[in-house]
């Protein structure tokens, strides 16, 4: 087991919901392979950078058995466009379709290279990981691993498992609320959990609250920023050319809808299945972990249900025009480096 | 020679799938057979929800398996089991099929056990607590 | 790392009510980009990745409804597909997890639904479309459909080149690509080939009534296909016989000499080396 998964020295992708992740994807540079290098090291440099996030807790074999290099791409077509012409139109002119005819000349590139990962999106527990099951894909394989995950109502062990369109996956609740929610503290925390929670997120509201109306009338005082005066000198430097220039509607806009977020978040604990139970894992009255949100997306080949933490694969990650379903954080170039690797003609 | 519809074993350790064949009785159970006519897997798939039955899967060439039986092949004990289940022949020790061989004054069907008997034998177990000594007095 | 995470980072720390991706801030400055200018920031989930995007999901509410449109108006899966610009296996996966939520709700199971909750403050949601036509709500989704549903897989067998001479004066169609590469033109390979037809008739000046008419027709041949299809299942499931004998049930299946059964001089070669031991399918 590899032991510092988030180390701060060099900062990598992980696939995984943690703050140190989150901050080492705020300040990690742009991914780039230096042309100086050999064809060779350039391959070499983007596998180890992409296996960084990818499978990381595989091993190389492990990856190069599912690798294909055939990508599942798709063509949007349109109706009307398919009533009015028969396709002819594509070869006409010199043979690559009509000259000056703007809704042919602009086709978005198809970014078959980002797809490089599309067989690993298939397995079992990379697709926990995706249906915002588990915080992590480590924490997938756990869940696969322990029993808790069944493959159309059977319970499936390997987290290699390679999900087939339609297979309907599901973890157990609790496992999903404990990787989703905030941790239990400790025996005390949880029993008066309803109380700090509340308090704790009034005082939040409050400050934060108060940090918008900071930026928008500067000079009033406010109990939530005497604990951050160096984020309020940054905000107070920054805040003359936000709110200067950008409508009053707007900012208005935005506040009413944190407000309204905040009221929400508040109202889960009302939640009649939302109760206070101190033998759960995780913090009762249960409310999302920190730092989830930058991470928060599910992909298009996945429908899933959170209520009863039931997932379903609907398809093969796809590339369309200008999109690539399978998620990555490294740009195609890389992608396109590491495929050439795997091509295994080196 | 004899012909048997017997079972042939396949599979691994602890995992015995069977093919239905028809062999002389005298072959190897590894040999090749006459003719396979069907497979057995003795290992039954747990009902889907947890409640109920195990299903047992057989699969069978019936015309097949009429046919050798009219030429008078014999089956094993285990595939008779399999072909009577499936209604091709009586049960072996059924009082039908052991009256028309013996005639019918040499079987006697089982007279069905009295039930006052047998409640006064469970309560009767249940007062010693031990089992059998009141099936011996009986 | 703290530092980062309770000044600038602190916007991430808890859910907005809209995606907060770090793409859809400066990261030098950490302002909050213009979304009017750049709208693609605020669904980039990687800021290097700029082809990946988080693409809206259905709300719970549409999810319902799609339900209650197959299960009680009794509607064919298609039909729903195309009146809600959801793709098919979309349909037929939101119907089966919504049965699958209604049993569990049924046996006394509780439903997470605060999650789901929770989630929608962080995800772009797509709400019931209001209008007939499937035009989505508000939301992440902006005003479109939810999906193309007219979407065509590329085909394996069109993966590859290739070069075909033609004279210049033939037209070269789709049907004619095609075949070229041994499948059906592209008109009938999509998901939805019945709403080409009904868009051709548009544009053919066909009067109303008789369109209404070719479609009843259409319907028609489509019910009797499924009912054929349905005798067929029912026909397989005929051979198989159940019994239940003793402690077991025994399925009996009707097999055909010589295709039944191991072969002899055949090893099984599954405990060889490389060959794969994870299941591949599970029913």
């Amino acid at each position: 087991m590899r032991r510092k998964l988030n180390a701060l020295r060099k900062p990598q992708f992980r696939q995984s919901w943690s703050k140190y992740a989150l901050y080492n994807m705020s300040r990690a540079p742009q991914p780039r392979i230096s042309s100086q290098k050999t064809f060779f090291q350039q391959k070499w440099a983007a596998k180890a950078e992409v296996r960084q996030y990818h499978g990381e807790h595989l091993t190389n074999r492990q990856w190069q058995n599912i690798f294909r290099h055939t990508m599942k791409a798709s063509v949007p077509m349109q109706n009307t466009r398919l009533a009015v012409d028969n396709g002819s139109e594509m070869a006409m002119g010199r043979g690559s379709g009509l000259q000056g005819d703007e809704t042919y000349g602009r086709v978005r590139t198809v970014p078959y290279m980002s797809q490089l990962f599309w067989p690993m999106e298939r397995r079992l527990d990379m697709a926990v990981h995706r249906a915002m099951f588990a915080s992590s894909a480590r924490q997938g394989r756990q869940f696969v691993v322990h029993g808790f995950v069944k493959v159309n109502g059977k319970k499936m062990v390997h987290p290699g498992y390679m999900l087939n369109p339609g297979d309907m996956f599901s973890v157990d609740q609790d496992q999903v609320l404990f990787a989703t929610g905030k941790p239990k503290r400790s025996f005390k925390g949880a029993e008066g959990a309803t109380e700090t929670a509340a308090a704790e997120g009034e005082e939040k509201a409050e400050g934060e609250e108060g940090k918008d109306k900071a930026i928008a009338k500067e000079g009033e005082t406010v109990k939530g920023t005497e604990t951050k005066p160096e984020e309020e000198g940054a905000e107070e430097a920054s805040s003359p050319i936000v709110s200067k220039k950008s409508s009053t509607e707007a900012e208005t806009e935005e506040e009413i809808k944190r407000r309204e977020a905040k009221e929400k978040l508040k109202a889960l604990s009302e939640d009649p299945n939302n109760v206070l139970d101190i033998t759960k894992p995780y913090a009762t009255p249960w409310r999302p972990r920190d730092y989830m949100a930058p991470f928060a997306f599910i992909p298009r080949y996945l429908e899933v249900n959170h209520n009863t933490c039931h997932a379903v694969y609907l398809r093969h990650p796809v590339a369309k025009p200008g999109l690539a379903e399978a998620p990555s954080p490294y740009p195609e170039e890389i992608l396109q480096m590491a495929f050439n690797w795997y091509l295994r003609r080196r | 020679m004899v012909i048997k519809i017997r079972l042939a074993r396949f599979g691994r350790r602890h995992a015995p799938v069977y093919n239905i064949v028809v062999a002389h009785a005298r072959s190897a159970q590894t040999n090749r057979p006459i003719e396979v006519i069907g497979t057995y897997n003795p290992i039954p798939v747990p009902p889907a929800d947890g409640i109920g039955k195990g299903t047992k899967h057989i699969e069978l060439d019936t015309a097949r398996a009429k046919y050798w039986l009219g030429t008078g092949a014999q089956p094993s004990d285990p595939a008779w089991r399999l072909l009577s289940m499936l209604g091709l022949l009586e049960p072996k020790w059924s009082i039908a099929r052991l009256q028309s061989k013996a005639g019918k004054s040499a079987v006697k069907p089982k007279e069905p056990r009295n039930v006052e008997d047998v409640t006064k034998s469970i309560q009767g177990n249940i007062g010693i607590g031990e089992p059998g000594a009141t099936a011996k007095e009986n | 790392m703290f530092a980062w995470l309770s000044g600038p980072g602190a916007v991430f720390k808890q859910p907005t009510g809209e995606p907060q991706y770090i793409s859809s801030y400066d990261r030098s400055t950490w302002e909050r980009k213009d979304k009017t200018r750049n709208p693609d920031a605020f669904v980039q989930p990687y800021p290097f990745n700029r082809y990946f995007k988080s693409q809206p999901v259905l709300s719970d509410a549409f999810r319902e409804d799609i339900y209650t449109r197959v299960k009680r108006d009794n509607h064919s899966i298609r039909q729903v597909s195309a009146a809600l610009n959801v793709s098919i296996e979309r349909v037929a996966a939101v119907v089966r997890l919504k049965q699958v939520e209604k049993e569990h709700v049924a046996n006394g199971g509780k439903l997470c639904t605060f999650l789901t909750k929770a989630l929608d403050q962080m995800l772009p949601v797509v709400d019931v479309p209001t209008r007939a036509d499937g035009g989505s709500g508000s939301g992440g989704g902006g005003g479109g459909p939810f999906e193309n549903i007219q979407e065509l897989p590329i085909h394996s067998l069109a993966r590859r080149q290739v070069f075909v001479p033609t004279s210049e004066s033939r037209e070269f169609t789709r049907a004619d690509a095609g075949k070229e590469f041994g499948l059906p033109a592209a008109d009938v390979m999509v998901p939805h080939p019945d709403l080409v037809t009904l868009a051709k008739e548009r544009n053919e000046i066909i009067p109303l009534e008789e369109r209404i008419m070719r479609q009843k027709e259409r319907d028609r041949l489509e019910e009797i296909r499924r009912e054929a299809e349905k005798e067929r299942a029912a026909e397989r499931r005929r051979q198989k016989k159940v019994l239940e004998v003793g402690r077991w049930k025994w399925c009996f299946t009707e097999a055909e000499t010589g295709k039944v059964g191991f072969r002899y001089g055949f090893p099984l070669p599954d405990r060889k080396k490389g060959h794969v031991k994870i299941p591949t399918h599970v029913s």
